[in-house]
C-alpha cells in the first residue's frame, strides 16, 4: 500500500458543547478534593502515619493536577464527533490522541448517560458499543438535547443497516 | 437472558430432563481422592501438627459438603432442548431459567475429569456470541450428564443450532486441500510435538510449579521442614557446584513437567472436520475433552512462537473465534491445536479458516510492509529507557543502602543487548491489507502474526501519544467480537494508520489527503 505521507484522519465535524470545559474542570476538582480528603483526614487523626499520608497524597495530587490546570481546555480543542450516514466517528484525548470509528452495521447499543454532574451543566454523554469488548465510543460533553437527538438518529440508522454483529 | 418459567408457549409441553444421580458419587469420590492421602499421611507422621490437622479437617468438610451440594443440583437442575432454545432451570429458593436461543450457540465442549469418566459422566459447556463479561447466560454449563447423553446432546445442539447456516458472505466450506466436504480427520497426534511442549513455557514454570506443589503437600502433613532441611544440606554438600546442579535440576524438572503435561493433555488427539462445517477436537488421557467449533465463526488466525520453539522450527496456530465463553477460555478446553511444526501450524490454521492466508504469507505471495524508520528509533529508545530505569534503581540503592557501584557495570552489558532487542523489535513489525484480510506481525520475545478477516472487524481505533505525534507514528487497533477482541498494528506511519482505519471500516470519508483545517466549528 502506498499512501501519500500527507494522508491524515480528518477531524470529525462537530465540536463538543463549550460547557464541557466547566464539566471537566469541576470533575477534576472533585477528584483533587477526594485525594486531599483521603490524605489529610487520617494525617490529622493519627500522628504516626502523617508523613506517609501527606507524602503519597502530595504525589497523587501532583499527578491529578494537570487534569485541572490544562486538561479541560486541551480536551475541548481535541474532542470532536460526527455521525455520518454509515458510521460514528470521534476524536478524544488531551495528552495523546484517539480516533475511533464504528460502522453502524456493527453497532449493538446506543445510549445517552447522565450523571448528576452532567445534569448540573445540562450535558450528557453518548456511548456507542459494538459486539467487541474493546473500542466502545463515548462522546462526552454533549448538550442534553443534542445527545437525545443523536441517540434517536443513531438508533433508527442502526436498525436500517443491521448486519452480522459478531 | 433470564425468563420467568411458564411463559405461554407451545414449548411448555416438552419434558424437562434431569441430571444423573451419579454426580453425588462423583463428587464424593473426587473429594475422597484428596482426603485419603492427607489423612493417611497425618496419621502416620505427625498427629500433633496443627496445620496438618486443619488440612485434614477442611478436606473432610469438603468431602461432606460437596456431595450434598451436588445432590441439591441433581434435585433442582432441569434442562430441555425446545425447537428454538436450550433451557436450563436451576436454583432452590430463587428459581432461574437460562434460555439460550439455539441459533446463538457457537461452540460446544464436553469435558470429563477422571472420576467423572470412570462413572460414565461428562460436563457440557456451550459458548454463545454475546459479551463474555456482561451476559450470565453466555457460558451455560451442565455438569453430571451421562456421557452418551452429552454426546447426543452435542450433536443435537450442533445440528439444530444451524451451525451449517453460515452467513451468506462466508461462502461454501472448502477444505484447504480441495477435497470435498466430508467427515474428515484433519490431523492426529504426533509424538514429535512433545519437543515443543518441553521447550515452551513449561521449561521456565515447570520446576516452580512442581516444587510448589511438593512443598505444599509436605507442609499440609507437617513435613515441610524435611524438604527445606534436605535442600540446605544438599546445597552445603555440593559446594561450588551447587548453582550448576540447581540449574540442571531446574531445567530437567521443567522439561519432564512439559512432557507429562503434553502427554496427558493431548493423548489420543484428533481434529475432525465434520460435514456441515464444524470442527471437533478430542483429546486427553485422564480428563477427556471434546471441543466443537463452528467454521463460520472463525474470524482469523494467530501464529505465534517463543524463541526456543521458533529455533526448533515450531509454531502455534490459534484460530480467532467468536463465541468462546469466559469459562472455556479459562480452563483451556477451547483449544483446538497444540504447538506443532511451523509447516503443520500453517496448514492447520489455513484449514480452520478455510482460506490459505498463512500459506500465502509463507510463500511470499503476501508481503508485509515494513514500518517507517521512526518506529525503529522509538523501539530502541523504549529498550534504552528500561535500561535507564534499572540504572536509576541501582544508583538509588547505592545511595540509600551502600550497594557497590560496580553493579553499574551490569548496565554496560545490558546496553548493547537493549539496542539489539530494540532493532529486533522493529524488524518484527509488519502489516498488510490484502484480499479482505488484515495481516499484523510484532513481538521480539514471543513473535506473533495475526491475520484477521475484515468482515469480522467491528471498529477501528487510531491512538497517538505525544512522542508518536512527534515521530509521525500511530497505533492502529482493529476491534472485533472474536478472540482477543482487539488486534494492534504497532507504530505504523500515521498516514498508513489513517488509510487502514478508513479501509477496514469501509469509511473512506474519514481519511483525507493533506491536513484539513483543525478548527471550523459547524453547528450541529
Amino acid at each position: 500500500m502506498t499512501t501519500p505521507s500527507s494522508t491524515v484522519l480528518r477531524p470529525p465535524r462537530h465540536q463538543v458543547d463549550p460547557r464541557a470545559v466547566r464539566y471537566w474542570l469541576v470533575s477534576g476538582l472533585i477528584t483533587l478534593l477526594a485525594v486531599a480528603v483521603v490524605a489529610v483526614v487520617p494525617a490529622l487523626l493519627w500522628e504516626p502515619v502523617r508523613p506517609w499520608f501527606l507524602g503519597i497524597g502530595a504525589v497523587v495530587g501532583l499527578l491529578v493536577l494537570p487534569r485541572v490546570v490544562v486538561a479541560p481546555w486541551l480536551r475541548y480543542r481535541t474532542h470532536r464527533w460526527e455521525a455520518t450516514e454509515t458510521a460514528v466517528y470521534s476524536r478524544t484525548g488531551w495528552w495523546g490522541r484517539q480516533w475511533r470509528i464504528a460502522p453502524l452495521s456493527r453497532v449493538q447499543t446506543v445510549e445517552a448517560r447522565r450523571n448528576p454532574l452532567h445534569q448540573a451543566f445540562g450535558l450528557a454523554a453518548v456511548s456507542v458499543t459494538t459486539a467487541s469488548a474493546q473500542g466502545a465510543i463515548v462522546i462526552q460533553g454533549l448538550d442534553a438535547t443534542v445527545a437525545d437527538d443523536l441517540v434517536a438518529a443513531l438508533t433508527t440508522a442502526t436498525e436500517r443497516t443491521r448486519g452480522d454483529a459478531t | 437472558m433470564s425468563v420467568p418459567p411458564g411463559g405461554a408457549t407451545p414449548d411448555d409441553e416438552m419434558p424437562w430432563e434431569r441430571l444423573d444421580p451419579r454426580i453425588v458419587l462423583a463428587a464424593f469420590l473426587g473429594a475422597l481422592v484428596r482426603l485419603v492421602p492427607a489423612a493417611v499421611a497425618w496419621l502416620v507422621f505427625d498427629q500433633d501438627d496443627t496445620a496438618a490437622r486443619a488440612t485434614v479437617a477442611a478436606l473432610a468438610a469438603i468431602a461432606l459438603v460437596h456431595p450434598a451440594n451436588e445432590a441439591l443440583k441433581f434435585l433442582k437442575v432441569r434442562y430441555r432442548v425446545t425447537p428454538s432454545e436450550l433451557q436450563v432451570r436451576k436454583g432452590l429458593l430463587v428459581r432461574t431459567t437460562h434460555a439460550v436461543p439455539l441459533h446463538r450457540i457457537r461452540t460446544v465442549d464436553i469435558t470429563a475429569p477422571l472420576v467423572h469418566r470412570l462413572l460414565g459422566l461428562a460436563v457440557l459447556t456451550i459458548g454463545t456470541g454475546s459479551n463474555l463479561m456482561t451476559d450470565p447466560g453466555a457460558g451455560v454449563s451442565m455438569a453430571g450428564l451421562r456421557a452418551p447423553i452429552a454426546a447426543s446432546l452435542r450433536s443435537r445442539l450442533v445440528q439444530e443450532s444451524g451451525f451449517e447456516d453460515s452467513p451468506p458472505e462466508a461462502g461454501p466450506w472448502e477444505p484447504a486441500d480441495g477435497r470435498p466436504p466430508a467427515d474428515d480427520t484433519v490431523i492426529e497426534l504426533r509424538w514429535a510435538w512433545i519437543v515443543y511442549a518441553m521447550s515452551g513455557v513449561w521449561l521456565l514454570v515447570g520446576a516452580l510449579s512442581v516444587g510448589g506443589t511438593v512443598f505444599g503437600m509436605a507442609s499440609a502433613v507437617g513435613r515441610g521442614d524435611w524438604l527445606t532441611g534436605g535442600l540446605v544440606a544438599a546445597w552445603a554438600a555440593l559446594g561450588v557446584f551447587a548453582a550448576g546442579v540447581a540449574l540442571v535440576v531446574f531445567l530437567l524438572v521443567g522439561t519432564v513437567a512439559g512432557a507429562v503435561t503434553f502427554a496427558t493433555g493431548w493423548w489420543g488427539y484428533r481434529l475432525v472436520a465434520e460435514t456441515g462445517g464444524t470442527f471437533v477436537a478430542t483429546r486427553g488421557l485422564f480428563t477427556a475433552r471434546s471441543f466443537t467449533a463452528d467454521r463460520a465463526r472463525m474470524r482469523g488466525v494467530t501464529l505465534s512462537g517463543s524463541p526456543l520453539v521458533r529455533l526448533l522450527g515450531g509454531a502455534l496456530a490459534r484460530p480467532v473465534m467468536s463465541g468462546v465463553s469466559l469459562r472455556q477460555a479459562m480452563n483451556e478446553s477451547a483449544t483446538l491445536l497444540p504447538t506443532t511444526t511451523r509447516a503443520e501450524a500453517v496448514r492447520l490454521g489455513d484449514t480452520l479458516l478455510g482460506t490459505p492466508v498463512l500459506q500465502s504469507l509463507e510463500d511470499g505471495d503476501v508481503r508485509l510492509l515494513p514500518h517507517p524508520p521512526a518506529a525503529r528509533r522509538r523501539a530502541v529508545a523504549r529498550w534504552l529507557l528500561a535500561d535507564l530505569v534499572v540504572a536509576g534503581l541501582l544508583v538509588l540503592g547505592a545511595v540509600l543502602w551502600q550497594w557497590s557501584l560496580w553493579l553499574l557495570a551490569v548496565l554496560a552489558v545490558l546496553l548493547p543487548v537493549c539496542v539489539l532487542a530494540g532493532r529486533a523489535a522493529y524488524r518484527s513489525l509488519g502489516h498488510a491489507l490484502v484480499d479482505e484480510h488484515l495481516y499484523l506481525r510484532r513481538g521480539v520475545v514471543i513473535r506473533r502474526t495475526d491475520v484477521i478477516e475484515v468482515r469480522g472487524i467491528s471498529g477501528a481505533t487510531v491512538t497517538q501519544s505525544p512522542v508518536q505525534r512527534w515521530l509521525g507514528l500511530a497505533h492502529l487497533v482493529a476491534t472485533t467480537a472474536a478472540g482477543e477482541q482487539a488486534y494492534r498494528a504497532a507504530d505504523v506511519a500515521v498516514g498508513d494508520a489513517a488509510a487502514l482505519a478508513a479501509m477496514i471500516t469501509a469509511e473512506p470519508g474519514v481519511a483525507s489527503p493533506g491536513g484539513a483545517p483543525e478548527t471550523g466549528v459547524l453547528p450541529v
